[in-house]
This record gives structure tokens, sequence and C-alpha cells, in this order.
């Protein structure tokens, strides 16, 4: 079909004389449509992405460039042997298919020929539209097959009439045959091939003979093999459409299933043989719900060998029974509901030494039980009988509970003692020395006693030996080793005879007793270590410290108050605090002492004056609290007074100074006003006659460097220019009326003048900035020559003037003269030109230095150039003149109200 | 008219269109596929080359009756520019092409620099494919570079992922894998060739190729640094390009 398109589109380029011809589908995506023929054929692939043009003019040859570029796009134009000259793009009826034809080199006369058109209508619409389905149904067919080898199943299509198998990629690889399509004979081969291999032939071969007994049979089995896939399982299903009789196999590999299964089976056989193999039963409850979903029972799905022996069963009288029924005692014992807990909740219950009662021996017996969720409606539980280890559990904790009685019982340790030897000791020994008593029988008293207190003891023993009775503290040696202090009372032990036959020694420990007296020792010493430390930092402290009597006599002082006063400590502990006080600031500490000692405050700090044992006055700030008793009285003040005369002295001379200061300041203030005067005094007050001209010098406080002027220089030429010394105060104003007086003196040729990159170039040359203390400066200065109305003007770094002008009653049009060059005085090589404007009549022009929109509107924020300019530019269409109401805008703009830096403005106003 | 790359907007003009566009009528379009553009103009198929957004843009100049336009393109979008021009001489009467490339890679048969091997240039596609966010915010500071100046680099970062991923791995697949140094002799506008220092995907030998290759180019190597010198340094990029602007259509620079 496309040869047949292709010949119909090579006959209209010869009747027609193009080039070149493309039918594309519009079909498909928004953005893209799809190429369906094109001739010649090797200029765009059929298929490929086609760009979608504008609308198409029914028949008519374009030859306007930009219309042609409508159409034509551009990744096809590279592709043509030369330039397009004309297009034609034709929308075929009936179809989302366009025609487009190109012309190529030469120019094209005309309009298509009827031969041409005819050839259209006739064939190549119908043949485009049919070229166009052929190609969908194409792109179809071959997606469905990518499907189909995308498959991880095998597919077969036998056609018996056709005699062909259509073999997708899986199943080729089975059946090791070439994918696409084979002859019948050679897929039967195949599968026979197949079949020999299998393990399970016999099986197979009856699916075989239900095949051969009827064409529509539908047959499934797996094919089981020795090897992978070890598994296959393989379908085959008749299919008809139409006329045809076809055949559908299926080849699935389920050998990954299979063997998972397998291994599944294998699992839970090892599983069951586990369980059986269990001392403790073990069963499988499932749950038994009502109508509306309550589990209200078990029953066994499942019990090990030690379960059946537990209820005395076999396995089959037991499955299938309800837990309830098979044990009484199930609900009574809450052991039913600890099951649903599990079931519902997935928590584990653990129950130890439960009491149960055990049907089948008519018992009750102690079990721990284990609980847990196997799945939804599954739980698994295993038991153990605890009964003997629960009764053993009971007797031990009795005869615990008995022995420890009699132990708490008896806290003093009584022993006998004879020839030095234990005889006999009280069971408590344990406690007190740690071994029982028949470790301790047989041993000498002595071993217990440490080497240092041997002395002592010996001494007590002699005067028991002579029939006396002893007590005191007296340290024992422990079994473990460690020293206790105990409270000894001995005295001799006589018999029934009264003869004195050993020693009776009765001790209890005081390890706690001893410690905590220990303790308060340690604490004792340690507050004498902190009292001695106090006073010698008091006493060596670097500022003045005394206690003061509630009277006003010192009672303590250190060295430094001694220092500071110019007494010794005995004299000055012969004074009070007033003798010390210089009179005027008697009363105001006696005010601060009486509210302390009405207990209206715990202290206050002052600065007072003193007077020194010579007679000068010391300034000091005093800081004072009170000591208390117990009734809330006043003991004692503790004051500390720092000496701050150096301090105050220091303050006094620092105001003289910041006076001085002050008057330096107001006085530079008036010399930088005196200067803004001068400054503003040389600079011209306006012009008017042919060009208007206004101008307004507003300086900052700390004056900045802003200077202009404006003059005819003869009678066809006015001059303007303003300058921009970079820096603050004297020095930058000083430069730019050195600028201003040089221009103004005649030092420069009138031919310099009027040429603005001249002048620039000269004041660069003049004023570089090594040589004016770092100061550079920015200039516009431009010249105007009315006879031509021509404005010739160059800019050195200075922001662009605004030309504001506006056609007949048409709106005001603002143009900013943006051409700059670098500042004057940086660098010796800067190069200035000069551009030209042409002057509208009723135009205005607006010059500025940056001091009138460098200002800042808020914290954050500076005003741009962009927003003066809009600023300006809305102004300028109501206000003429423009500046007063400008510099009203930026004042009302600024947060002070002031002007940053200098603010120079000029306006001129043309005819 | 202004032509943007990719990850650009018609946003990123507004210092030029103001400094160039007095008197004159000027042209900012989205380009297919990026954030501001109809979604639905994006074709994976036609955008899958740089010749896609040639075709959109002689096509979209045809339907304004665009004839004769000083055409300023960055990137991808130069690019673009430069094969609508070769196809149509009349479209444009003079081209400023910025940090813009005919090939991204190395051809060392021929002496060519484009700055990126095979192997480069497929890492690149494929960490842009597994996970778009994370190789914006690598690539976005490293093509803006200007290090001390990070908001550059976070804005770049946040307008590659305004874009759709999908639309996006297309496109720079279409920009980093098109060879078009056969077309751009045949380029016959006056043209005039920017290019920034350490430019990451762009080096400046790419310029010369290109000086070279163009029959009527001149070229200027700018002071700024990074992909994007008309974004950071836009005065720079109107100082060098002020004059070539303003001559006159028919004349040389």
């Amino acid at each position: 079909m496309i040869d047949f398109l292709e010949g119909s589109l090579r006959r209209l380029l010869d009747s027609c004389g193009a080039d070149a011809a493309i039918i594309w589908s519009r079909a498909g995506q928004s953005s893209a449509g799809s190429v369906i023929c094109a001739q010649p054929p090797d200029l765009v692939a059929r298929g490929s992405a086609w760009p979608k043009t504008g609308g198409a003019a029914a028949g008519l040859i374009h030859r306007d460039p930009a219309v042609v570029a409508s159409v034509v796009p551009t990744s096809l134009r590279l592709e043509l042997p030369a330039a397009v000259t004309a297009a034609l793009s034709l929308d075929l009826a009936e179809s989302p298919l366009t025609l487009l034809l190109i012309w190529c080199g030469s120019p094209v006369e005309g309009e298509l020929p009827e031969q041409a058109r005819g050839l259209i209508a006739d064939e190549i619409a119908d043949l485009a539209r049919i070229a166009a389905v052929q190609n969908d149904r194409g792109r179809a067919l071959v997606r469905l097959q990518a499907v189909a080898d995308d498959l991880d199943q095998g597919m077969a299509s036998v056609d018996y009439a056709l005699d062909q198998v259509d073999l997708n990629a899986a199943a080729a690889r089975l059946l090791d045959l070439a994918p696409g399509r084979v002859r019948t004979a050679e897929f039967a081969a195949a599968m026979t091939e197949l079949e020999g291999r299998a393990l399970n032939r016999e099986q197979i071969a009856s699916m075989g003979r239900e095949l051969l007994a009827g064409s529509s049979a539908e047959v499934d089995c797996t094919w089981r093999f020795p090897s992978n896939p070890t598994h296959v399982h393989v379908s085959s299903r008749a299919l008809r459409h139409g006329g045809f009789s076809e055949r559908v196999w299926i080849f699935d590999d389920v050998s990954e299933l299979a063997q998972v299964l397998d291994a599944s089976r294998a699992a839970e056989r090892l599983l069951r043989a586990a369980i059986d193999s269990m001392i403790d039963p073990h069963a499988l409850l499932e749950s038994v719900r009502d109508g509306s979903g309550r589990v209200v029972d078990f029953v066994y799905r499942s019990v090990n060998r030690a379960a059946c022996g537990y209820f005395e069963s076999e396995e089959g009288d037991i499955l299938g029974r309800s837990a309830r029924a098979i044990s009484s005692d199930l609900q009574r014992s809450g052991l039913f509901d600890r099951y649903l807990d599990c079931l519902e909740t997935g928590t584990p219950a653990i129950l130890d030494d439960l009491p149960f009662y055990n049907q089948s021996r008519d018992t009750s017996r102690r079990y721990d039980i284990r609980v847990t969720r196997a799945d939804a409606n599954l739980i698994s539980l295993t038991w153990r009988d605890v009964t003997e280890r629960f009764l053993a559990v009971e007797r031990l904790t009795a005869s615990e509970r008995n022995y420890r009685l009699l132990a708490d019982n008896s806290s003093d340790v009584i022993a006998l003692i004879r020839d030095g030897r234990f005889v006999w000791l009280s069971p408590s020994v344990g406690d007190v020395l740690g071994r029982f008593a028949d470790y301790w029988r047989g041993r000498e008293l002595r071993d217990l006693i440490p080497a240092e207190d041997a002395a002592t003891h010996e001494a007590r023993m002699r005067a028991v030996a002579a029939g006396d009775s002893v007590r005191g503290r007296a340290r024992l040696i422990s079994a473990d080793g460690t020293v206790h202090w105990v409270h000894l009372h001995a005295r001799p032990f006589r018999d029934e005879y009264g003869h004195q036959n050993g020693v009776v020694a009765a001790f209890r420990p005081i390890d706690d007793e001893v410690a905590a007296e220990q303790v308060a020792e340690e604490a004792r010493r340690q507050q004498a270590r902190a009292d001695q430390r106090y006073r010698r930092s008091v006493q060596n402290a670097a500022i003045g410290m005394c206690l003061v009597a509630p009277d006003g006599r010192l009672v303590e002082v250190n060295d430094a108050l001694c220092a500071m006063f110019g007494y010794d400590a005995d004299t000055l502990r012969q004074m009070t605090w007033q003798e010390l006080t210089a009179p005027a600031s008697v009363d105001a500490d006696l005010a601060n002492v009486s509210s302390i000692l009405a207990g209206h405050q715990e202290s206050y700090r002052m600065i007072k004056q003193y007077v020194h044992a010579d007679g000068h006055l010391i300034w000091a700030e005093s800081a004072v609290s009170c000591v208390r008793d117990e009734e809330g009285q006043v003991e004692n003040f503790i004051s500390q007074i720092t000496d701050i005369t150096a301090t105050v002295q220091a303050n006094e001379r620092n105001e003289i100074l910041a006076q001085r200061l002050r008057e330096y300041a107001e006085r530079l203030q008036t010399e930088l006003a005196s200067a803004a005067a001068y400054v503003s005094s040389i600079m011209p007050r306006g012009l008017t006659g042919r060009v208007r001209v206004s101008s307004r010098y507003l300086p900052s406080r700390e004056l900045g460097g802003d200077c202009f002027d404006y003059r005819w220089v003869d009678d066809d030429h006015l001059l303007v220019y303003l300058i921009d010394v970079s820096g603050h105060g004297l020095e930058p104003a000083l430069v730019a009326v050195s600028v201003h007086n040089m221009l103004r003196s005649g030092s420069l040729t009138p031919e310099t003048l009027s040429a603005p990159e001249r002048v620039l170039a000269e004041l660069n040359r003049r004023f570089q900035m090594d040589r004016e203390n770092d100061h550079y400066f920015t200039m516009w200065i431009g010249v105007y020559e009315a006879s031509t109305r021509t404005l010739r003007y160059a800019n050195a770094a200075a922001p662009p003037p605004f030309a504001f002008s506006r056609v007949g009653d048409g709106p005001l049009t603002t143009i900013a003269l943006a051409a700059t060059d670098g500042p004057v005085g940086i660098f010796e090589d800067t190069v200035f030109t000069a551009h030209t404007y042409t002057v509208p009549p009723e135009c205005r022009i607006l010059i500025c230095s940056d001091g009138a929109y460098e200002i800042a509107i808020d914290d954050h924020r500076s005003l741009s150039y962009g927003q003066f300019k809009d600023l300006t530019t809305r102004l300028a269409a109501t206000s003429n003149p423009l500046l007063d109401d400008l510099i009203g805008a930026l004042h009302a703009l600024t947060p002070a109200g002031a002007f940053e830096d200098d603010c120079s403005l000029i306006e001129l106003s043309f005819d | 008219m202004f032509g943007h790359g990719l990850g650009g907007s018609p946003s990123d003009w507004a210092p030029l269109v103001e400094a160039f566009g007095f008197g004159r009528q000027v042209l900012t379009f989205a380009q297919s596929g990026s954030a501001e553009a109809d979604p639905s103009l994006f074709s994976a198929r036609r955008h899958s080359s740089v010749l896609g957004f040639a075709d959109d843009l002689g096509l979209l100049c045809g339907e304004l009756g665009v004839r004769d336009a000083i055409f300023i393109g960055h990137s991808m979008g130069g690019s673009a520019g430069a094969l609508a021009a070769a196809g149509d001489p009349g479209l444009f009467s003079k081209l400023v092409l910025i940090n813009t490339s005919p090939c991204y890679v190395d051809d060392p048969d021929h002496g060519y620099r484009g700055g990126f091997s095979h192997a480069d240039v497929d890492a690149l596609l494929d960490a842009i494919v597994r996970d778009y966010d994370a190789w914006t915010g690598g690539f976005g500071p490293l093509v803006m570079s200007n290090p001390h100046r990070p908001e550059y680099g976070m804005d770049f970062v946040r307008a590659l992922r305004a874009l759709d991923p999908s639309y996006a791995a297309v496109s720079f697949r279409a920009a980093f894998t098109g060879d078009f140094r056969k077309i751009y002799p045949r380029i016959g506008n006056p043209t005039l060739l920017l290019q920034s220092r350490d430019d990451p995907a762009v080096p400046v030998d790419v310029m010369y190729w290109m000086a070279k290759a163009i029959p009527s180019a001149d070229m200027v190597e700018l002071q700024s640094r990074g992909h994007f010198p008309h974004v950071v340094d836009p005065g720079e990029v109107i100082r060098a390009a002020g004059a070539f602007v303003a001559s006159p259509p028919g004349g040389r620079r």
C-alpha cells in the first residue's frame, strides 16, 4: 500500500514541480503527530514524530516566509537540499491527515495545477487513509508480539488449517524451537520429545487421549521433570473465531511453587515429629464462634502423644471435641478467659503454678501453662504438671520463715569462754561475726582481737579473772576479716557450786553508732577548718570588711579596711562607724541602719563618704547585711566597703572631656554647614529662555561631594554637568569645588568643553585618586546644541538621566539615557564615549546624583533605581516643573525625612 | 526574542529585556517541558532531540509572523535558536548565543572537547532517572557555581524540581546526547558567542570551536563564573552584547 502511495506522491511532485511531499497524521497526542509517507522516501522516516503545525488554508501555495515557517518545521528544512521558497499545506478530507508540499531553491509561479488537484482528490487521499490504518494495525500487531514475548508463560497458537504454529519466546525456549512460526509437525515432535523427558508420562498420556477424543477438549496437567524446570503446568484450549480453528497451548513453569509446596509438606512432617517427641502435653485449639462472631468454645484440632497420655485417650477420641466438655474446670479456673485474651490480642499467656482440676484423675493439681496464638482462630497450648515442685517450694518457704523468726529474736551474742577459747555461743553470732556458732566453738578469743587492741584485751581479761565485771567498747575481727565495733559486757561465769569456771561475755554490734559519731566528729573538724578559712579570707580580702555591733562599734576589721582608713586594727576596734563617716553621709546611713534594726529590710547598699585618719575624704561603696539571733534581733552588721575614690574622680574627668567633645562636634557641624552654604552659593540658581533649567542642592548632615553647573557657553550651546565625589566631609567638597572652578575658569578650550567625552578624559587625567586622598568622582556632562536639538553627552558612572516626552496627547514616555563608562579618577586608561540624543519637542530631562534615590525607606530596604524611575515617571506625568514635588515625595518615603547623602537634581525643560 | 535553557524561565531575562527592550518588540517564551509551559505541548518523541525544540521555535515565529528578529538564547535554548537559524536564514537577523554547545560529548578523533565522556553522560542521565530530587540537589549548585552566592544554586535547584521529572529526563537526554556540529557551519547570520568562566557544563573550548565553525561569529569570554552568566551578572552580559545588539541589522559588529 505504501508503495502505491509513494508512487502517487512521485507523480504529484512531477505534476506540480514541488521538491518534497509529506503526509502526516494529526491523530494521537496533542503535542505530536506522526509521518505516514514521504517523497523522497528517505527525507523523513515513516512513523516518526511530527510537530503539529498551524491551520492550513486549503490548496494555496504560500510564498510569504513567515507563513511558510508556520508549516515547514526546522528539522525538515535541515534535510532539504536548498532553502524553502514555498509550501502548501492541505488537510485531506474526511481524515486526520495533512499533505505538505514543499518547493526549494527557485521561486514558484501560479497555483497548484488542476491535474495535481485531481490526483490528490481521486487517489492520494484514499491511499493515504488506507496506509494510515495499516500503519496503526501493523503497530498494534508488533506491540502484541512484544507483549507476548515479554511474558514468563509460554504460548503456542496452532493453526491446523494453515499448518503453522506461532510460538512466543518462553514456549520456544521450553520446546527447544526457534521463536516465531514453525510447522505443526515440528511442534508435535517437540511436544513428544518433552513428554519423553517427563516423570509422569502415564498422566500425560491420559491427557493426550482426552485431546484425541474431541477437537474442543480443554485439558491441563502438571508435567514433572527430573531437572529444572521440575514442574510445568501445561494447558490446552480450543480457540474458534470466524472461520478459523486453532488451539492454544499455555506452558507455565511452576517449579518454584511446587518446590516451595514440597518443602512446606516436609517441614510440616518434621514439626509433627518434634511435637510428638515433647515430654509436655501440647494441643492446638480452634475457636468456636456463635452467630454474632463471639468465641464460645474451643475444639481440639491437634494433640501430641503426651497430651493423649494426660487425657488417657486416643488421639482420634480427642480431636474435634470441645475443650469445655473435656475440662470442666476451664471456665472456673479463669483459663478460658486467658485463651480468649490470647486469641484476641495476640499476647501470650504465661501461667505458673495454676491450680486446675484434672478430670481424668479426679484430683486438683498445679500446672505451668503456656498459651500462644497460632493464627486468627487457633491457639497453641502446652502445659506441665508442677504439683511436686510447688509443694517442695511451700515447705522450704515455711522453714525459712521459722528460722528467721528465731534469728530475729536474738540480736545480742552471748558466749561462754574457758581458758581463752569459746565453749558455747548463741546463734546470733552468725549475724555479728559472719559464721554460725559451730565455726567459732573451740577457737581462741584473742584471735578475734586486732593486734593494736591486744594490751587492752589482756587487761580486761585479767580484771574479769580477778572477779570484776567489765563494760565498754571493743573491736572484734569477723570471719571475713572486717573489724566491727561491739559493746562488751564480760563477767566471771560461776558453776552451781559458785566456783568461777570461765567468762560469760555478752556483746552487741555498734558499728552504726560508732560510724555516726565519727561522721559527727569529722563534721565538727570540717566546720572548724571552714571557719578558719573564712576568717583568713575575710582578713586577706581585697576590699574592706568589718563586723559591727548594733551600737555602731566595730567588732572585727580586716587588713584592707585598716589600710583604707589609715588606722591599725586595735584603734579601729575602739571606734564606731559614725565616727568614721563624713558628716554629710551620716543621716542617710543611719536611716538604713534603723530600718534593718526595725526588721524592715535585711541589707542595703549605698555610696557614701568616709574620713581618712589624715582627714581627707574617701568615696566608698558600702554593702551592709546583718546576722540575727533566734528571736530576730540583730546580733551584728557585716559591712563590705569598696574604695571608689579613683572611679569617682575619673568620671568627673570624663565629663569634662565629653563636654569638650560636644563643643568640638558643634564647631565641626558649623564648619560643614558653612562649607555647604559655600558650595551652594557657587552653583547656579536656574535659567530661563529656550531651555528652562531649575535645580536643587540638598546637602546631607555630613556634607557629600555633589556639585553641578549649567550655562550657555555660546549662543547655541548649553553646558550641563553634575559631579558626585566619593566620601563625606570637607575633603570631597573641596575636590568638587576644584573641578567646578577648573570648568568655570576657562582652563579648558571651547573645543574640549563642547566634547563631553574629552572633558571627562581631561578631568580623569588631572584628578587621579592617588593624588586626591583616594577620592574619585562620578560625573554626567552634556552639551545641548539648540540649533539641531541634539544633546551630546558622556557619563562617568553617574545615574543615567531620564528624558520625559510625549507625542501629541499620547502617554508620557520615559527614556533612561543609559550608556555609561567608569568613574573619573580610578584608572588612568579609562575610555569615555559620547552619545547623542535628539531632544523631542517639549521634552524634559531630569539629572540627579545617586543621593536622590539611595535612601533607606525602612530598616531593611533602600529605594532601587527602578523604583526611583517609576516614581519620577509618575510625578512627571502630572507635575511640571517636577523638582519640588519629587523632593516632597522622596522626603515622605524616608522614615527620618532627611537624605543620607547629598541630593542634587537638575531639570531641563525644552521648548 | 529570548530563548531560555533547561531549568531556566522567561523571567531569567528580565534585566536583559529592560536593557535591550527600549524601542523594540520583545518576545520571551517558556520552552516545552518547562514549569511554566503548557504540559500538553511536550512530546517525549518530538523533544527527544534539540531539533524538536528548534521546530517549536520556528513554528512559533511562523505563527506570530516574526522575521528578522534578534535572537538571544542560553544553553539548549541557544542551541535550538542556532538550528532554527540554520534551517531558515530569514528567521533571525542576528544571534547571541550564551554558554551554548553543539555537542556535549568529547570527540578526541576530531580534536573536539565537549566537556563530557560518553560514560559521564550515561552516569548523569542514569542519576536523573534513578533519583531526580537527589540529582538536582547536587547538579544545581555545581552548574550555577558561585559558591559565595549559594542562593543562586538553591534557586536553580528549586527551578529544576519544579520540572516534571519525566519531561526533565527526556529534555536532558536530548541536550546531552545530541551532536549538531555538522549544522553549525550552515548558520549564515551574524552571531555573537558569550561564554563565562568555570562552566561545568560547557568548557570555553566549545566557544572557540563554534567561533571557527560559524562563518560570521565573534566571541567574548566573560569574567563571571558558572553556566548562568545572565543570571549571576546580567550587567556584564548587557555590556558584552550591547554594541552587537544595537548595531544596524546589515552591518558587522
